[in-house]
């Protein structure tokens, strides 16, 4: 009996002393190893993203045969999926045939007279054409109108070319950004 | 046996005692310190000023002002009572109050104005973007310390930390003390501070992070997160530091483990009664 006491006072005691251990150490620990901190400072950057028509070709027929005074009309749309306010340039590019310097394209807004880019297709390379004047805000998405004909001018010299391309659509942020540089 | 381990208790409790009331005057030092700091002058505020302090008796021009650096009515600047500041080094800087003195060095951040000591928090940064923060940090000490900064990225958030940079600027003096990229930064900026007279150094960090317009498609939608880290390192012995939450904290886990302690004693006490009266 008395022996199960002595033991039971000697654990207590032991454990007595391991938690005063403890405490003294987390005091001493807060007197003299502490720093001063300000933590979680959080930087994150934007993005800026664009949806050009869904990624769908904007002709969808494999073939379009052209003559002399024919247009070809076709709508698409590009939609800013950036966070923040875009400039944004659409181009022609990958262009392959001789009836590129032959079809004239203009792009305007959809339902609209105002003509955003206008020339040859050859013209209108990613190098050459500019920014549009307007932006497209947060979620924006806007349609536009692509015609593409060709000049009666257009003599025999036209027969039997090819015109194949890719279209293109290029974003840049505003802020920061007043001379609306893309690169 | 039992009398070494009844001697071990009380020396290990004395102890704990004194180390608890150190640190409750050292919080208590640092919950009224600023409190007694309103009530006196509060000059200097030297926010988005980089030059040497105004000569005696005229006040900044208001070309040299930014919205950092309106006092907040019915306090009066006295420029022409600071201490000399020094490249590299400054004094105890503003206040007048004989604040309480404390034997070793203590650190602490303080809210000399609206804003500051306020984490960063910037989202959907663009290359050309520009954030400052502003951070105040005390310095209780006695003799001259070297107040070392550092800013920690988490791992993980590499990335951005290619290519946002930071500027590190002690508006107290003007000195940059380091204009990067965050991680190219040293394990520590230095800061040397001279102590007058037993008041309270103040530094007071401006850090401004961007990104450089060059900045590539690579970084878009990247985060990251950095920890700031003040500390002392002086001919002092030991460093007496703290961070204002951490004792805090430590109190709480203590208040705990005394939860089960005094139990303890107390059924450790009575069973020596009892033991006695047999």
């Amino acid at each position: 009996m008395s022996s199960s006491k002595t033991k039971r006072r000697l654990t207590v005691g032991i454990i007595t002393l391991i938690l005063l251990s403890l405490c003294l150490t987390a005091t001493t620990f807060a007197l003299v190893w502490a720093t001063v901190s300000v933590e979680n400072n959080l930087f994150q950057t934007g993005i800026v993203k664009i949806n050009l028509n869904d990624g769908n070709p904007i002709i969808n027929e494999e073939k379009f045969l052209f003559e002399p005074g024919a247009t070809l009309k076709r709508d698409f749309f590009i939609e800013n999926l950036s966070t923040w306010e875009v400039y944004y340039k659409i181009y022609m590019l990958n262009l392959e045939g001789d009836l590129a310097d032959k079809i004239y394209v203009t792009i305007t807004p959809k339902d609209s007279d105002d003509i955003l880019y206008e020339g040859l297709a050859s013209e209108l390379t990613r190098a050459r054409v500019h920014a549009a004047d307007d932006t497209l805000e947060i979620g924006e998405k806007v349609y536009f109108t692509a015609y593409f004909h060709m000049p009666t001018t257009v003599g025999n010299e036209g027969q039997g070319l090819e015109l194949g391309f890719d279209m293109g659509a290029d974003a840049v942020q505003t802020k920061n950004n007043p001379n609306r540089l893309f690169d | 046996m039992s009398k070494k381990l009844k001697t071990l208790i009380v020396v290990l409790s004395v102890m704990l005692a004194v180390s608890v009331i150190a640190l409750v005057s050292v919080l208590l030092y640092r919950h009224f310190a600023p409190s007694m700091q309103t009530t006196t002058t509060v000059p200097n505020n030297l926010i988005g000023v980089v030059t040497t302090p105004t000569p005696e008796g005229t006040t900044a021009s208001p070309e040299e002002e930014t919205e950092g650096d309106k006092i907040p009515d019915g306090e009066e600047t006295e420029v022409g009572s600071l201490p000399d500041i020094h490249e590299g080094e400054t004094t105890a800087a503003d206040t007048t109050a004989q604040a309480t003195q404390i034997p070793a060095v203590s650190l602490y951040l303080h809210n000399r104005n609206e804003g500051d000591n306020v984490p960063f928090e910037v989202m959907n940064m663009f290359p050309g973007d520009v954030e400052t923060k502003y951070f105040c940090v005390r310095v209780a000490h006695s003799e001259t310390v070297t107040v070392k900064y550092r800013a920690e990225v988490r791992k993980g958030y590499e990335i951005l930390a290619e290519v946002l940079k930071c500027r590190i600027t002690i508006l107290n003096t003007g000195e940059v003390l380091y204009d990067g990229l965050m991680k190219s930064m040293p394990e520590s900026l230095d800061f040397t501070v001279i102590p007058q007279d037993g008041v309270d150094s103040e530094l007071y960090y401006e850090i401004t992070a961007y990104l450089e317009t060059s900045v590539g498609n690579r970084h878009q939608n990247r985060r990251l997160i950095a920890d700031f880290h003040w500390w002392v390192e002086g001919e002092l012995d030991p460093p007496n530091t703290g961070d204002a939450m951490q004792p805090i904290v430590i109190i709480c886990v203590m208040a705990v483990i005394l939860l089960i302690l005094v139990p303890l004693l107390i059924k450790r006490r009575r069973e020596g009664e009892d033991d006695e009266q047999q």
